[in-house]
């Protein structure tokens, strides 16, 4: 599989603090890697960094569109708009700032799709129908507003808004992060079938291991700005070599 | 079809004031075509550690374990993550001491999932994953239902299901049996001696010796370390 997306020689001050201290990392097609570490490691400027929503100070992001690797630094305000609305995907956090809680479920979904050009309503509206079912919201909910949803609905939505488009590369930021455990193993499940379903490539945030080692085929370690360890994901975990990865696995409680 | 040689391989555990095991000191090992392997010792001599590197798992220090992947010897141990991932997906099959189980995802799933990566259609692994646990003693009625509240004799049997729903042309086994009773252990026994019979190199730790003098026709012995022996 060829090189989707490479970061090379990233740097990232804000103010005093270093968030990127030559940061370089490269995904692949239909790879999955998560980036894990302790809050301030840097992990959060990363993904961001990568999906072109930061600018870095030095170093540049690289992604192939089909026509070899491109420095997302050359394709201006408009074409990284464009290339971040009909190819990529982001998931946040939290749902409540992804999507929009005074429209609809169906409406939130879409919106994505007339904003990547369609036009057919019948069309839209099947779409959010199936998506709705397809992220396990009960489709006769379509035209209900998630205001009244709950937190890992609210979460499953905004995946079901993320991946309408069809993208190939989706950027997640601690999917499960502020969800009750029993949510958070639904909203796993679900993105793991999704994943390997459609063939996404996925960088995943998360400081939950066990959220990396069922997820992820690599990962990368990140520490004050740095990535401290990165390999196969089992083997990170299991074999940590670098201190810092030693504390984070040691760290868990046993289940 | 697989070559390993010059394992070295030591623990540097930074949390325990940088205490360092050497665990590996030059381990060579190797399995052919058809044959069972069986890695001996006494508990700490660093057959598990072994083991677990010939999948890396576990990454050794130096050395070398060259595995028959597409036609050629690819070198594990700095292979890139992309064909390791390739390789244990098409090549090398790891049957663990206890199941990761998945939160929702059902026996079955895990078991048909192995094979669906493979490119096998989701019918017929499911098919196939249904006779494996059937074959496994697992009831019926446990296809449909995640394993995290089997017992852990299901849950090996699961793991084992996983594991040869596949013809693997490499196989580790690290002790298959341990928690199962003795018409269970007749089976595996069987799968494996049907492996190896389909050309499957077996390299395992079986501390069952019926289990191992059943499918294995060689030992490697690990011995402790002198250091730690003196200790002891």
């Amino acid at each position: 599989m060829s090189i989707l997306l490479e970061a090379r020689g990233l740097d990232k001050k804000f103010g005093r603090v270093v968030a990127l201290d030559n940061v370089s990392v490269s995904l692949r097609r239909r790879e999955i890697l998560a980036i894990v570490g302790e809050s301030g490691s840097g992990k959060t400027t990363l993904l961001n960094t990568l999906a072109g929503r930061i600018r870095p100070d030095g170093g540049d992001v690289f992604y192939d569109g089909g026509a070899g690797l491109r420095p997302l630094s050359a394709l201006g305000e408009l074409g990284l708009r464009q290339l971040q609305r009909a190819r990529w995907g982001f998931v946040q956090q939290d749902p409540r700032a992804a999507l929009r809680l005074d429209i609809t479920a169906g409406g939130n979904i879409g919106e994505r799709l007339m904003a990547s050009g369609a036009r057919h309503y019948g069309d839209i509206r099947e779409a959010a129908a199936a998506w709705l079912a397809e992220v396990e919201i009960d489709p006769s909910r379509i035209d209900d507003l998630p205001k009244h949803f709950s937190g890992g609905m609210l979460q499953r939505l905004q995946i079901a808004a993320t991946l309408v488009t069809g993208p190939e590369l989706v950027f997640m930021d601690e999917p499960t992060g502020g969800l009750d455990v029993s949510v958070q193993a639904r909203i796993l499940d679900l993105i793991r079938g999704l994943v390997r379903r459609l063939g996404l490539a996925v960088v995943i945030v998360t400081h939950d291991i066990g959220v990396a080692r069922l997820l992820a085929d690599r990962l990368v370690v990140m520490q004050s700005g740095r990535i401290v360890e990165a390999g196969l994901t089992d083997q990170v975990l299991d074999d940590p070599h670098h201190e810092y990865t030693q504390l984070l696995v040691a760290s868990v409680l046993p289940a | 079809m697989l070559q390993a040689s010059g394992l070295y391989k030591s623990f540097l555990l930074h949390l325990q004031g940088g205490v360092r095991l050497d665990v590996l000191r030059g381990a060579a090992l190797s399995a052919a075509k058809g044959e069972g392997v069986a890695l001996s010792g006494p508990s700490g001599s660093g057959k598990s550690t072994a083991l677990r590197a010939l999948y890396r798992n576990y990454l050794v220090d130096t050395g070398e374990v060259l595995v028959q992947h597409r036609g050629a010897m690819v070198d594990i141990v700095t292979a890139p993550a992309e064909t390791m991932i390739e390789i244990r997906r098409e090549t090398l099959g790891y049957v663990s001491q206890f199941l990761r189980a998945i939160p929702r995802i059902s026996a079955l799933d895990i078991v048909a999932a192995a094979a669906i990566d493979r490119g096998v259609a989701p019918d017929e692994a499911r098919e196939a994953g249904t006779k494996m646990l059937a074959r496994l003693g697992i009831a019926p009625r446990l296809h449909g239902l995640p394993p995290a509240t089997f017992s852990g004799g299901e849950q090996q049997r699961v793991n084992l299901a996983r594991t040869f729903i596949c013809d693997w042309p490499i196989l580790l086994l690290d002790e298959p049996t341990a928690s199962l009773d003795a018409g269970n252990r007749d089976v595996v026994i069987r799968l494996i001696n049907e492996a190896k019979a389909r050309g499957a190199a077996i390299i395992g730790i079986f501390h069952d010796s019926a289990v191992r003098e059943a499918v294995t026709d060689r030992q490697i012995h690990f011995q402790l370390d002198p250091h730690e022996k003196a200790m002891a």
